[in-house]
């Protein structure tokens, strides 16, 4: 409606716009889109690519980001859609496979159990399994942020269960 | 315990120190690169916004004193009078429209539902006289109540049921489309799915240019070439186009080239602070390539929603969108947001506005917040010429040259057995000259697997689905499959009314390829053994299973060659993942009953689901050739007269900084004459092709 339009661009004008602090930002962030990219491409070094590619991208849009919600949605949609059909396919990852991931991984006195099996599914499986259950978001919000309907969503986090499921059998019980 | 074992392991994973300080670095150089650059935003903004405050002060005024001109609901549903009268229950004549009685809310054993209508009573469906399987309009005020009404139902849903899911899910099929491969002409086209039905891609030629798309910087590139020689003429950055200010991240998403016009498709979103979510709109950006050294823009032709896909045909561009609304938009969403719930279309710089009232359709029995949108485009006069909006429907199009059928998942849920079940709503939409008109609605169980899934022969649509059952996990909020999975092929009649179909096959399988030729359908069903079925369609009343081979493997992708042969493009299926190489089948199909694979092939150094994107294949009868892009070469097999395959040439692919990049699935291979160009976002190759000897490579381009 006009009128609420025109109230709209009024109130924006008198708000203080919302200012990226980009080092606070790959601070807080830097991990989450590691993650992310490693997930999705399964090896450490198209994740320093990714990580280095997303955040440069942030200062090319800084402007364009309006709160520290949409910072966190931005980041995550821009990691997606960087890996978005990355693949590295080479006789190489089966046998680095595990090496990369203890490259990749900092500190872990405990075997990493769950890891390799997450990071065996298919892409869009792994990220799912990834943003639910160690990024915390919703299937709503997943949906939102990926831009693929709900049930979308639900079916790929069932699949990837289900594979994890026997996959892990004997090893977790409550996939 | 799985998800503490996820956090814990997860949480390890960190970029080095040297990587840190490495991204910091780039990042503080680029921050002053963006400083030197001035900004792009135009300051006439400022001023605008300075003049509507002002105006906003006189509207007040004048709406304080009820003026009828500043009626709300009259400047928003031009017209019609009668919009108020939906919003009394009274004045229904069916008062069962208010009551949830649709059969996806209530058991599918016929369990009384009374006690369900008491509880879902207070909310109200608009009253829509729906036509059973025909379209039936939609105005503006009913779609929103529609899509409120749903949203509100599994609200309630959730409440009351002791598992608390939706009753209501929409999702895709799995997927990650008769002349077939390259009529003869003397340069290879887009290897599409329906002859004269052009399909967006990513690189494309027309003899004398090659374009080819960076999706990775949304960049298009014009190469100029003659017997192998390559020199750039020119390049359109989206992010630097004509009205691109109000594009945030445009992405590339394909093109087209048809004469001298040059049709640019993206994808852009818009972040909204309400609801914390992006809106997807689709910009088609027309161009005149007369001279491509320098393109001219010619006009944007901007939909809302998320790029599903497009065709064009002849000078027709159609482009099909679609857009779901979740709970947290349907939440906050009120009936004035009409560009957040209604199908909108925009040229050149205006502002998105809904399309007609007149234009807006239903069909009987939708239960899901979305949209479908048609819009046909004549590239030529740079004129739209129609846009339909159907509510709820379509994931995936298959269309030919006179019918657009677009599906949709649907999912059903038992109260009884817990269960849901998922089915394709099909929507038929027929095109005539770019007039887009909705026909019939049918529905079919199961979920297709992609455009290749389904086909319309003689007047009737052939479709083939997996069928899998999902059912309740007893926490978590979680749907877990279980029950049967089976794979069915159904045969619909012009009104999209089911005739024939075999159901039940392949159990505990899905289907991995599918490819219709006249009579015939073939389709590749995989577990670890890959059956290649043959199914004759000659009666559409009594489809028949002819024939089940079974090989190792799989084939993402079956491309007929010539009246006998059958090729299939897949994964030799060794470990059943990505380190498996890719496979070429050929299967002769002279006999149905006995469907033969007479030769195959393992590509070493290769995508082993190359075959799920059919514009990566290339294909040619003329020249006994089928390629595609393996890992850093891209490969041209040979077919013999014997039918066997043997490795011809396996030229060098451009790589690159963007090595990064998806690129072999988006390497193409083209020939123009003699010459092969291997083409990507990288740059091009040029090789002299020989039957005889090796290609020689004899230029090449970097970007």
């Amino acid at each position: 409606m006009f009128i609420f339009q025109t109230f709209l661009w009024v109130d924006a004008l008198q708000e203080e716009p919302f200012k990226v602090d980009a080092a606070k930002a790959f601070k807080t962030y830097s991990g989450t889109v590691y993650r992310l990219a490693f997930v999705r491409t399964g090896n450490t070094a198209d994740a320093d690519d990714i990580l280095s590619d997303v955040f440069v991208r942030l200062i090319k849009n800084i402007s364009k980001i309006k709160s520290e919600v949409h910072l966190r949605s931005w980041l995550i949609r821009a990691t997606v859609n960087q890996s978005k059909t990355y693949y590295k396919k080479s006789k190489r990852i089966e046998k680095v496979r595990l090496a990369d991931i203890d490259g990749a991984v900092q500190q872990n006195s405990e075997e990493n159990l769950v890891l390799p099996a997450v990071m065996e599914l298919p892409y869009h499986q792994k990220t799912v399994i990834y943003m639910h259950y160690f990024e915390g978001y919703s299937v709503e919000e997943i949906a939102g942020i990926c831009g693929i309907a709900k049930g979308t969503v639900k079916s790929r986090l069932a699949r990837a269960r289900k594979t994890l499921k026997t996959t892990l059998e004997g090893v977790i019980m409550d996939v | 315990m799985f998800k503490e074992k996820i956090i814990k392991e997860f949480e390890a994973i960190k970029p080095s120190e040297q990587t840190e300080n490495a991204v910091l670095l780039k990042m503080e150089q680029e921050q002053e690169k963006q400083i030197s650059v001035s900004p792009k935003k135009p300051a006439k903004k400022r001023w605008i916004a300075a003049i509507a405050a002002v105006l906003a002060l006189v509207i007040i005024s004048i709406t304080v004193f009820n003026m009828p001109i500043f009626d709300g609901s009259n400047y928003i549903f031009t017209g019609s009078k009668d919009n108020n009268n939906l919003e009394t229950s009274s004045n229904n004549t069916a008062s069962t429209d208010n009551t949830v009685s649709k059969e996806d809310y209530s058991s599918s054993s016929g369990e009384t539902s009374s006690k369900k209508t008491e509880q879902y009573n207070k909310i109200k469906f608009p009253d829509i006289k729906y036509k059973n399987g025909a379209p039936t309009n939609i105005s503006y005020t009913q779609t929103y109540q529609l899509f409120e009404a749903i949203y509100e139902t599994e609200q309630q849903h959730k409440k009351h049921s002791s598992s608390g899911t939706n009753s209501t899910l929409g999702f895709k099929g799995d997927s990650n489309s008769n002349n077939y491969g390259n009529p003869s002409s003397n340069y290879t086209k887009t290897n599409i799915q329906v002859e004269g039905v052009d399909e967006a891609d990513l690189v494309k030629t027309n003899g004398k240019y090659i374009y080819t798309c960076n999706t990775y910087d949304d960049i298009l590139i014009i190469s100029e070439v003659n017997n192998g020689k390559i020199k750039k003429a020119s390049e359109i950055e989206l992010e630097n186009t004509a009205y691109a200010y109000r594009y945030n991240s445009p992405n590339l998403e394909g093109i087209y080239v048809s004469g001298n016009r040059l049709v640019i498709i993206s994808e852009y979103s818009i972040y909204s602070e309400k609801t914390h979510m992006y809106n997807y709109n689709v910009a088609v950006k027309l161009y005149d390539v007369s001279d491509p050294f320098y393109p001219v823009h010619i006009n944007d032709f901007v939909q809302s929603g998320g790029y599903m896909s497009s065709r064009l045909i002849g000078n027709n561009l159609y482009v099909f969108t679609n857009e779901t609304l979740y709970g947290s938009k349907l939440n906050v969403m009120k009936k004035s947001d009409i560009t957040q719930y209604l199908p909108c279309v925009a040229t050149g710089d205006a502002d998105l506005k809904p399309i007609s009232e007149k234009n807006l359709f239903i069909f009987d029995g939708e239960v899901n917040t979305s949209y479908f949108m048609a819009t046909s485009i004549d590239i030529n006069a740079g004129k739209r010429i129609d846009s339909k909006g159907v509510i709820g429907g379509g994931d995936e199009v298959y269309v030919n040259s006179t019918s657009i059928y677009a599906v949709s998942g649907r999912v059903t849920y038992s109260n009884n057995s817990k269960s849901y079940t998922p089915k394709t709503h099909i929507i038929k939409l027929t095109i005539s000259k770019g007039k887009i008109t909705p026909l019939a609605k049918g529905e079919v169980k199961g979920t297709v697997l992609n455009q290749f899934s389904m086909d319309e022969h003689n007047g009737y649509f052939r479709i083939v689905t997996t069928v899998r059952k999902y059912k309740l996990a007893t926490c978590c909020n979680v749907i877990t499959s279980s029950g049967i999975d089976y794979n069915a092929v159904y045969v619909l009649d012009k009104n999209l009314k089911t005739v024939g179909s075999i159901t039940g096959i392949a159990k505990e399988e899905s289907v991995y390829s599918v490819r219709f030729i006249g009579n015939m359908g073939y389709f590749v069903t995989y577990r670890q053994v890959d059956p290649l079925f043959a199914v004759d369609l000659s009666n559409p009343k009594a489809p028949k299973i002819l024939s089940a081979l079974k090989v190792p493997g799989f084939s993402d992708y079956l491309h007929p060659w010539g009246e006998d042969v059958l090729i299939g493009v897949g994964s030799m299926g060794v470990t059943n993942t990505l380190s498996d190489n890719a496979k070429i089948s050929i299967f002769d199909i002279r006999n149905p009953a006995d469907v033969k694979e007479i030769s195959n092939v393992e590509v070493p150094h290769s995508y082993p689901r190359i075959g799920e994107d059919h514009k990566a294949i290339f294909v040619s009868e003329e020249k006994n050739l089928i390629g595609f892009a393996g890992d850093s070469v891209y490969y041209l097999y040979y077919i013999d007269d014997k039918y066997g395959l043997s490795r011809k040439e396996a030229f060098v692919m451009p790589t690159g900084e963007t090595n990064t990049a998806n690129l072999t699935i988006c390497t193409r291979g083209i020939f123009i004459g003699d010459y092969f160009y291997v083409c990507n976002l990288n740059g091009i190759i040029s090789y002299k092709y020989s039957e005889n000897s090796i290609g020689k490579k004899i230029n090449r381009i970097s970007f």
